[in-house]
């Protein structure tokens, strides 16, 4: 589904990715790890069209996304990945409703539509009650939860996890990976970006980086 | 992929409902402003209209000549004027007619002096003055029509003859045909000529009292509703600066005031512009995080200018709209502050053009600035945003 071929981004003499190539397929569930600095954060800019590689290609069921125009880039970005930040990434002043409706919004998908799948997908990550708050007053859990039911509300063929445990307890943490596994299960293609073992060793998959180079793979 | 217009309209309304707190500054401001602006548009343009038709009203075919004939200190302390015009002959120069013949004319020359302050001119030291000086040939500009102003005692040995027409020929060349009299209390308009009278009165006078003009056929004419032209006259005879408290000078006045309200009118227009544009910007500042992550959520630029810009024009539409209602409430009231400051005393219209002229200007500014949307949306760096809350 996805594969990079020679991929690299470098600032200057500086390379955050030096010729990566990876491929991930329909259904897997990736983690990819590696310590602060690796290129981590780096891959999943350019896997989810957020920044353009330096060299080298990002084949997205066999096309090169960045041959696409930014109007393509942005209608990948909306229909065919979901994002899951550490941070959440939540508009704090919209309420959860809000939130999960901006993506299908931005795709044109009408009322109807929007309500159903909201209301799915609230109450698939346990957050069905609190769709009238304010995403600010949500927990840090919540937060994550709402998050990754925004990430899917438009069916995306991958969901694109950076470090989404990394402002979580154990506790909530744990809760979350269980959701991931969940959704791999249902089909859903997984790519973690985590640096925590204990995250990456949930995933089928574990790609280590170093230096911004894929060091281990193990089988 | 675009968003269907439905759904940029929820867009559009989420946009300004997240942002309530700046779009209410937003339209606050612009209220004010537009009240502000559309009220000194409309006095700009509507206070030296009314203040022409009523100076029109009271001379109804235009024309002054200030002349006095105040022989003497007590006339003077009775005739009621703030300032009088001297007229005095200074010597004389033969003026040849069109039927060739020659005649003597008397030179004259004026001065304008406040009422207290005529023991400090030499005109009552002077011999018996003629009381009429002009230049005749004004007339060809005013259909032949002419009207002199003359003091209180003038005006009443006049009365009599009110209505009777009067053809006086100082030659062929120069033929005035003259109308009725025209009479104003001063003390009603302040400091403002004594009296309005028509030509033909004069010439009975002079006929009544035996002076003979014959060959001065001098008489100063000009349009009151011509107020640029009689100001530069005024201005060319060192008229004192305007009193604020008593306006000396109205026509003085009428320029001053109308030269303010456009100068405020002006500086309104610049700020309320700047106050667009920053306005905006601070928007978009503050909302840079929010249209970050709209970008990753899967946004285009356009679609991120067009609702930032309409939500903006959503604003400025709902300003004018309350902004016109204000500017009527400070037109209202702004006729008392005027009447004091400018004696401006008529109402103050708002003019129907006034508001959409504002929106014109601001809206032209506005839109320019709609050109640098696209790049500061550009410059909106999702990597940045992202990074920043890690």
């Amino acid at each position: 589904m996805i594969k990079t071929e020679r991929l690299t981004k470098c600032y200057g003499d500086f390379f955050a990715l030096k010729y990566v190539d990876l491929e991930v397929g329909e259904g897997e569930y990736v983690a990819v790890t590696g310590r602060s600095g690796s290129g981590k954060s780096t891959l999943f800019h350019i896997i989810g069209g957020l920044d353009k590689p330096s060299y080298g290609r990002l084949y997205y069921k066999g096309k090169n996304i960045y041959d696409f125009s930014e109007k393509e880039i942005a209608k990948y970005r909306n229909n065919e990945i979901g994002f899951v930040f550490q941070a959440f990434h939540l508009e704090p002043s919209y309420t959860v409703y809000k939130n999960l409706e901006i993506p299908m919004l931005i795709a044109g998908a009408d009322k109807k539509t929007r309500e159903e799948k909201i209301k799915k997908y609230a109450e698939k990550l346990g957050i069905s009650d609190k769709l009238k708050n304010l995403a600010n007053n949500l927990s840090g859990g919540e937060k994550q939860r709402a998050a990754i039911a925004r990430a899917l509300v438009n069916e995306p063929k991958i969901l694109l996890a950076d470090e989404p445990c990394g402002n979580l307890d154990t506790a909530n943490a744990e809760k979350i990976m269980d959701i991931f596994e969940g959704l791999n299960n249902e089909g859903i293609t997984i790519l973690l970006i985590t640096h925590q073992e204990r995250d990456a060793k949930r995933a089928k998959r574990i790609i280590r980086l170093l230096d911004g180079e894929i060091v281990a793979e193990p089988t | 992929m675009k968003t269907s217009n439905k759904n940029f309209f929820n867009l559009l309304g989420t946009e300004i409902a997240a942002s309530k707190k700046y779009y209410i500054i937003f339209f606050v401001v612009l209220t004010i402003f537009f009240s502000a602006t559309v009220s000194m548009f409309s006095t700009a343009i509507d206070v030296p209209k009314q203040y022409k038709n009523q100076l029109h009203k009271r001379y109804p075919d235009g024309a002054a000549v200030l002349i006095n004939d105040l022989k003497n200190i007590d006339s003077v302390k009775d005739c009621g004027a703030d300032y009088i015009t001297i007229y005095y002959t200074y010597g004389t120069e033969q003026v040849r007619l069109k039927n060739g013949d020659k005649k003597t004319a008397y030179l004259s020359g004026e001065a304008h002096v406040f009422k207290d302050e005529i023991n400090k001119t030499s005109y009552l030291d002077k011999e018996e003055q003629p009381f009429i000086s002009g230049r005749a040939w004004k007339g060809s500009d005013n259909n032949n029509q002419f009207k002199v102003w003359l003091s209180e005692s003038t005006a009443k040995a006049l009365e009599v003859s009110a209505g009777d027409r009067v053809v006086p020929e100082f030659d062929v060349y120069y033929e005035f045909v003259v109308t009725g009299v025209y009479k104003d209390n001063p003390s009603e308009t302040g400091s403002e000529p004594d009296f309005i009278i028509a030509l033909d009165l004069v010439l009975r006078f002079c006929e009544i009292a035996k002076v003979d003009i014959a060959g001065m056929g001098m008489l100063e004419v000009y349009d009151v509703l011509d107020v640029a032209k009689l100001s530069g006259y005024l201005e060319d005879n060192g008229i004192l600066c305007i009193d604020i408290l008593g306006v000396v000078d109205p026509i003085r006045s009428y320029n001053l005031s109308r030269t303010l309200f456009w100068v405020i009118t002006a500086l309104l227009f610049v700020v309320g512009a700047f106050a667009i544009i920053n306005l905006a910007s601070m928007i978009i500042d503050t909302r840079e995080k929010t249209y970050g992550l709209y970008k990753v959520l899967g946004a285009t630029i356009p679609e991120l200018v067009r609702i930032c810009f309409i939500a903006l024009i959503f604003i400025l539409a709902l300003s004018v709209i309350f902004g016109i209602f204000g500017s009527y409430l400070i037109n209202t009231y702004f006729q008392d502050i005027a009447s004091d400051l400018f004696v401006i005393d008529f109402e103050i219209k708002t003019v129907w053009y006034a508001p959409l002229a504002v929106l014109g200007i601001n809206l032209t500014s506005f839109i320019l600035y709609y050109v640098g949307f696209k790049k500061r949306f550009t410059n909106i760096s999702p990597l940045v945003i992202l990074s920043e809350e890690k």
